[in-house]
């Protein structure tokens, strides 16, 4: 009783925290619009001479491939500052009686909370900017959101390793950008090494969503499979960092 | 031995009743290693020895550096130490020097949170709220976000929270800086008030003229602590310093209900199950 109250309590915690603070609403409504869209318009811009290996057209490709990387860039640098700002206050926490594990508990749920936010914002905008509409918008919201899962995860473990704003937030957009080049397709590579971009099979999801109005069922296994990686290595970082007091 | 800070500790003895001494700690050394070559260790602590008894208020002076903060937090559990024996009896309320609050929760909602981390339910978590609020005259600010609270305010909060499980042993570090003149005659007139309910308060002060306000110091030098008991015409003088309400408040806290006994050696039995 006591455990499911103090989660209860800690999640509210660290979610009105979040959406208290104007600048992550701000963002939070403005980067995966302005993302869909500057992809969208600058991929559109190629002549289609087939230079890129692009399943729908250019444009498509660019918007679905804005907003993974605005899903994912906006989840994990909002799981870094979370991180960064509560973890001694966290460690004051769990001496006061919250157990690590519910701390951990606490943190998955709002990055849980957060990451659905985001990719329902990123969704909207993607069904607000196609011409062509989204296919299955649900679909495309839950590879969105195994999308921002993943990268809040990741968020938290680098702002645990390493807990500082700006080099934690220039690690994490230059692995979300990166991760989503090999993730968009739009270039011919070996699928052995694309496989491993945390990326790669929610792209996929919300690729079929968008283009095929299907749930591409064969790239969730895979990705969730991320998420529990992800989130295990979470909490072990999570878990020393508390332990030392606070300190990586 | 792990600290007990008041959650999930039902059923277990009370300290107050059972153990003259609340925090013991023998022999205690600590280093801090650099990780970095060509940086050398620190030797912060050398077979430091320090007792805090129910009802003792205990000053621990030394200049800065000499590693208060870090004896502090070996006795609050916080922190390893690398030799030597550290026992708590009862729970421990350490008050950090730092805040350690989330910024952008209220003062309500931090009372809340740790309320929840202690295991106290919602009444319990209001009335120590009420009663700290009051007492450390804080509680026009009960709806405002931490980090825009000034920084007076914020102490009084990290010392609230330490405060609001009512635990048998507390560990202050530098407690009342950034306090008001009234404040800090309130935390003194609080911390006579819960000598006398026997709760152990260990306080880190630089302020020397506080000496005769404790029953006994400990001066840090080089590592090693030296004990000073503080004369009987010196001890605590227990009237109130400030407008003498405080202790009235505070009284009527502990005594609320009419459960809670009032002369310091029984425990209440309001505030976190023990």
């Amino acid at each position: 009783m006591n455990a499911s109250r103090r989660i209860t309590t800690g999640v509210r915690a660290s979610t009105v925290s979040f959406f208290r603070e104007p600048l992550n609403v701000a963002l939070l409504l403005a980067l995966p619009a302005l993302s869909v869209q500057i992809y969208g318009v600058s991929l559109a811009q190629f002549p289609d001479v087939g230079l890129f290996d692009a399943a729908g057209s250019l444009e498509t490709t660019g918007r679905i491939t804005g907003a993974v990387f605005a899903t994912g860039a906006l989840a994990g640098v909002l799981g870094l500052f979370q991180m960064i700002s509560a973890r001694n206050a966290d460690h004051r926490l769990s001496l006061c009686g919250f157990r690590p594990v519910e701390l951990v508990g606490s943190r998955f749920v709002t990055v849980l909370a957060v990451s659905l936010v985001i990719s329902a914002v990123s969704t909207g905008t993607l069904v607000a900017l196609l011409s062509t509409g989204v296919g299955a918008p649900l679909a495309a919201l839950a590879g969105l959101t195994l999308a921002g899962l993943i990268y809040g995860l990741l968020g938290l473990v680098v702002g645990t390793a390493l807990p500082r704003e700006l080099e934690g937030s220039l690690v994490l957009v230059m692995l979300a950008d990166m991760d989503n080049v090999f993730a968009s397709g739009l270039f011919d590579i070996d699928e052995s090494i694309t496989q491993f971009a945390p990326l790669s099979h929610p792209h996929e999801i919300v690729r079929q969503a968008v283009v095929d109005g299907t749930l591409a069922t064969g790239h969730v296994l895979p990705a969730l499979a991320h998420v529990f990686a992800f989130a295990l290595l979470g909490v072990g970082v999570y878990a020393t960092t508390i332990a030392n007091g606070g300190d990586a | 031995m792990s600290a007990r800070y008041g959650a999930d500790i039902e059923g277990e003895a009370n300290g107050r009743e059972e153990a003259e001494s609340v925090v013991t700690a023998s022999g205690v050394a600590k280093t801090y290693d650099s990780v970095l070559p060509f940086r050398r260790s620190v030797d912060v602590l050398e077979n430091a020895t320090l007792e805090v008894d129910r009802g003792e208020v205990v000053g621990i002076m030394g200049e800065n550096g000499s590693g208060k903060s870090t004896l502090m937090q070996i006795l609050a559990g916080v922190l390893d130490h690398d030799d030597g024996d550290v026992d708590r009896a009862g729970t421990v309320g350490w008050c950090p020097q730092e805040p350690r609050l989330y910024d952008r929760l209220t003062v309500d909602e931090t009372f809340r949170l740790f309320g929840r981390a202690y295991g106290m339910d919602d009444d319990e978590i209001a009335d120590a709220r009420d009663w700290l609020v009051d007492v450390l005259d804080f509680e026009r600010f009960r709806d405002r976000r931490v980090d825009r609270l000034s920084g007076g305010n914020r102490r009084k909060l990290t010392l609230s929270v330490s405060l609001m499980h009512d635990p048998d042993v507390l560990l202050l570090d530098e407690p009342y800086t950034g306090f008001d003149w009234e404040t800090f005659l309130a935390f003194w007139d609080l911390t006579a008030e819960l000598r006398e309910r026997g709760v152990g308060v260990a306080v880190i002060s630089h302020i020397i003229s506080e000496r005769d306000r404790f029953d006994v110091i400990y001066e840090l030098h080089e590592g090693h602590l030296h004990r000073q008991e503080v004369g009987e015409d010196e001890t605590v003088d227990s009237d109130p310093t400030a407008d003498g309400a405080s202790c009235e408040r505070t009284a009527a806290f502990f005594d609320r209900g009419g459960s809670a006994a009032t002369d310091g050696g029984d425990a209440p039995e309001q505030g976190v199950s023990r």
